[in-house]
């Protein structure tokens, strides 16, 4: 059986890093729809992608990471695709890693797959501070959830299509990818980590700035707790 | 007594701006229930005075306005927060729409390039 896989780009002013990425999508993983979800750039990084005749998503607000997300993940939902990962508008996922985030759920293996950098040792592992928070997230996560998730703010990740489903009506929306662990924990969906290979930022800025880091920590940590809180909402089919 | 036929007037004009603001559709009458609940609060503390005593004696204040300012910011919290509740729904909604617009933006879209309708 064919899989439909879409590939969710999340871009925000990211013109100069846009084309590299889907030049390396198309080269190295060449069966996935490219979709672009422009969150409001100021940079028209939305003519670029048309440029190399791909689709864009065109945010007309800010919605932030999480919100321009979930918009990929409505639209997989409403044109029948079975597999979405998504892939950072900003170059730092690399496509020949693609293969190893997908297999798992072509496998039925997994509802979820996070691409860790910690699994393996090698490739671009952030800054000893980002190390540091990250290093808070899988504590915290691992006490809640009872399952060592060591990449928490990766957000190379691969959905099946219950996931989508799920994600696309309860996604965070900013700083989401930890707390979506714990939604999708919480809910009943198999996570599983693979080790992935990831560079560092070519142009542009990280979403997490030094000095609001503090606050992302605490929003974050707060979120994840309260998600953790909540009843499940998503009933399993079978 | 002066005062009191002052407090009266007073929050019946306060309750009669918020009626006159939901008549003319400038507040909704979700929102204005908090408004109307506060103002009655402040009419009954102004026909009934003992009533401030009989509280403070009850709670073991020793002044007793300080209820009433007690009760004033009780409600402006409660208020503020009630606020932030609408924000955050409306913010959510907001998201809700955008994202809409855009996946029927890109429908469009599709649908005019496979010549399935014309531009």
């Amino acid at each position: 059986m064919e899989f439909k896989t879409i590939a969710i780009v999340p871009a925000f002013n990211e013109s100069k890093n846009i084309g590299g990425v889907i030049e390396d999508l198309r080269t190295h993983y060449p069966t996935a729809k490219i979709l672009v979800i422009n969150d409001c750039s100021i940079d028209h990084c939305d003519a670029v992608v048309r440029l190399f005749g791909e689709s864009v998503i065109s945010l007309p607000i800010n919605l932030g990471i999480g919100g321009a997300v979930q918009t990929g993940l409505k639209y997989a939902l409403d044109n029948g695709y079975d597999i979405a990962f998504q892939f950072d508008g900003d170059g730092q996922h690399m496509a020949s890693e693609v293969e190893k985030i997908v297999l798992p759920i072509i496998r039925r293996e997994a509802d979820v797959v996070i691409g860790s950098r910690f699994l393996g040792t090698n490739g671009y592992q952030s800054s000893l501070i980002r190390r540091f928070g990250i290093e808070i997230f899988r504590l915290v996560n691992s006490l809640l959830i009872r399952r060592k998730i060591t990449d928490n703010t990766s957000g190379f990740r691969a959905y099946n299509r219950r996931a989508i489903e799920f994600l696309s009506l309860f996604y965070p929306q900013d700083y989401p990818e930890p707390e979506a662990v714990i939604e999708l924990f919480r809910n009943g969906f198999q996570i599983i980590e693979v080790p992935t290979l990831m560079r560092e930022r070519k142009q542009g800025h990280s979403s997490i700035r030094t000095f609001g880091s503090g606050y992302y920590m605490i929003k974050v940590l707060m979120a994840s707790l309260i998600a953790f809180s909540r009843k499940p909402v998503y009933k399993e089919k079978n | 007594m002066r005062i009191q036929i002052l407090a009266i007037v007073a929050s019946l004009g306060v309750i009669f701006f918020i009626i006159s603001l939901i008549r003319k559709r400038k507040l909704r009458e979700e929102y204005s229930i908090m408004w109307l609940i506060g103002s009655v609060v402040l009419i009954v503390f102004s026909i009934w005075r003992q009533l401030l005593d009989i509280l403070a004696q009850a709670v073991g204040v020793y002044y007793a306005p300080a209820i009433l300012l007690l009760i004033g910011i009780f409600f402006g919290v409660l208020i503020f927060l009630h606020l932030t509740v609408v924000i955050s729904k409306q913010a959510n909604e907001t998201k809700c729409l955008a994202q809409e617009i855009a996946l029927l933006k890109i429908k469009l879209d599709e649908a005019t390039n496979t010549g399935k309708l014309e531009a």
